[in-house]
């Protein structure tokens, strides 16, 4: 029995699978979960489920898949809190994370757009400062 | 030398076999409650001199609360950092007591200027929660402040703290005496389930 080829293909897809991580760890387009956990889990849960009517899930947020584009300025300047409006809409007030580094806002957003974000769509580094320089 | 070998390997089935019957014996034994467990320690009994305001605007005191077992612990609703994670676990209790008129849960706001009866009715309605069971509670700042010393917690105002203030993340879960019976991170899911089972005994305590 020849077990030299399963061997070779085995080595292969596993050098493959490195590269692959690698190369994904490289381009930094999907961001990190600790600067998530440290700042947005708290109120969003860690896995972006929410909590009830008080604080919105993360996965089909209209931010994340529509306006990624607004994000960086609603992390820095944070939603009021309107308290006494009547409908179900999730209004709970959300923090200003102003106190960020560029660095960190990005990682954040960029773990944001990829865990949550239209599937296949990165953000890049640059998106990110054009965004931030709207709102600083 | 064979006869040999196949006793050499029955003794050692055999000492085998003894063994797992004793790792399966200990491992049921305490399952099986055959030895009782102790009652849960008592860490003072806690006396509250004040009335507080819930979110429907009814008066919550000692008084109302004597006589049921309870769950307390300190907030405020717009806090930042740990207060999600203690109202997501408090809500883990509220769900699994939720047909019993035993257990009630207590939350007091340590920031009352912010917090009034109509912010937290908000943020109660919006936690789908009813006030029957669960009393978000504000007052004169001094008196909560006070309270939780007395719940030995820890509430204080700090302005360079995230959201302006620093409190304990525990639970004090307190009996149908106002016995304080035990103490539980409020964060941490796995002393929530502690604190969700030391409820079942003080309820079979009578």
């Amino acid at each position: 029995m020849n077990t030299e080829r399963p061997i070779r293909a085995a080595a292969l897809a596993l050098c493959a699978a490195v590269l692959i991580t690698a190369v994904a760890g490289c381009s930094g387009d999907t961001g990190t979960a600790e600067g998530y956990l440290n700042n947005c889990s708290p109120c969003h849960g860690r896995d972006g489920e929410g909590l009830r009517s008080l604080y919105p899930p993360l996965k089909d947020s209209a931010y994340l898949s529509q306006q990624l584009d607004q994000l960086p300025c609603l992390l820095v300047n944070g939603i009021a809190s309107p308290f006494g409006s009547t409908d179900s809409t999730p209004r709970m007030r959300m923090p200003s994370f102003a106190h960020l580094s560029s660095d960190d806002l990005y990682a954040v957003i960029a773990y944001l757009s990829a865990t949550w974000g239209t599937a296949g769509k990165t953000v890049s580094r640059q998106e990110v400062e054009a965004w931030l320089s709207e709102c600083r | 030398m064979m006869e040999l070998v196949t006793n050499c390997t029955r003794r050692i089935s055999r000492l085998a076999c003894l063994v797992c019957i004793g790792v399966l014996l200990a491992a049921l034994i305490p399952g099986c409650n055959l030895s009782p467990r102790e009652p849960l320690p008592v860490f003072g009994t806690v006396e509250i001199p004040y009335t507080f305001t819930d979110q429907d605007g009814k008066p919550i005191n000692q008084k109302m609360l004597s006589g049921r077992i309870y769950v307390a612990d300190f907030f405020f609703t717009t806090c930042p950092t740990i207060c999600p994670i203690m109202k997501t676990q408090m809500l883990r209790i509220y769900e699994a007591y939720r047909d019993s008129d035993q257990l009630v849960l207590v939350s007091h706001s340590i920031d009352p200027e912010h917090d009034t009866v109509e912010a937290l009715h908000d943020y109660g309605s919006r936690l789908g929660i009813s006030a029957q069971r669960w009393h978000l509670v504000t007052g004169i700042k001094d008196e909560i402040y006070d309270t939780a010393k007395r719940y030995g917690l820890a509430a204080l105002e700090d302005k360079n703290a995230a959201g302006g203030f620093i409190h304990s993340g525990s639970f004090s879960l307190v009996d149908r005496q106002g016995r304080i019976r035990g103490y539980y991170q409020g964060t941490d899911t796995h002393e929530v389930d502690t604190l969700i089972q030391d409820i079942r005994r003080l309820l079979d305590e009578g």
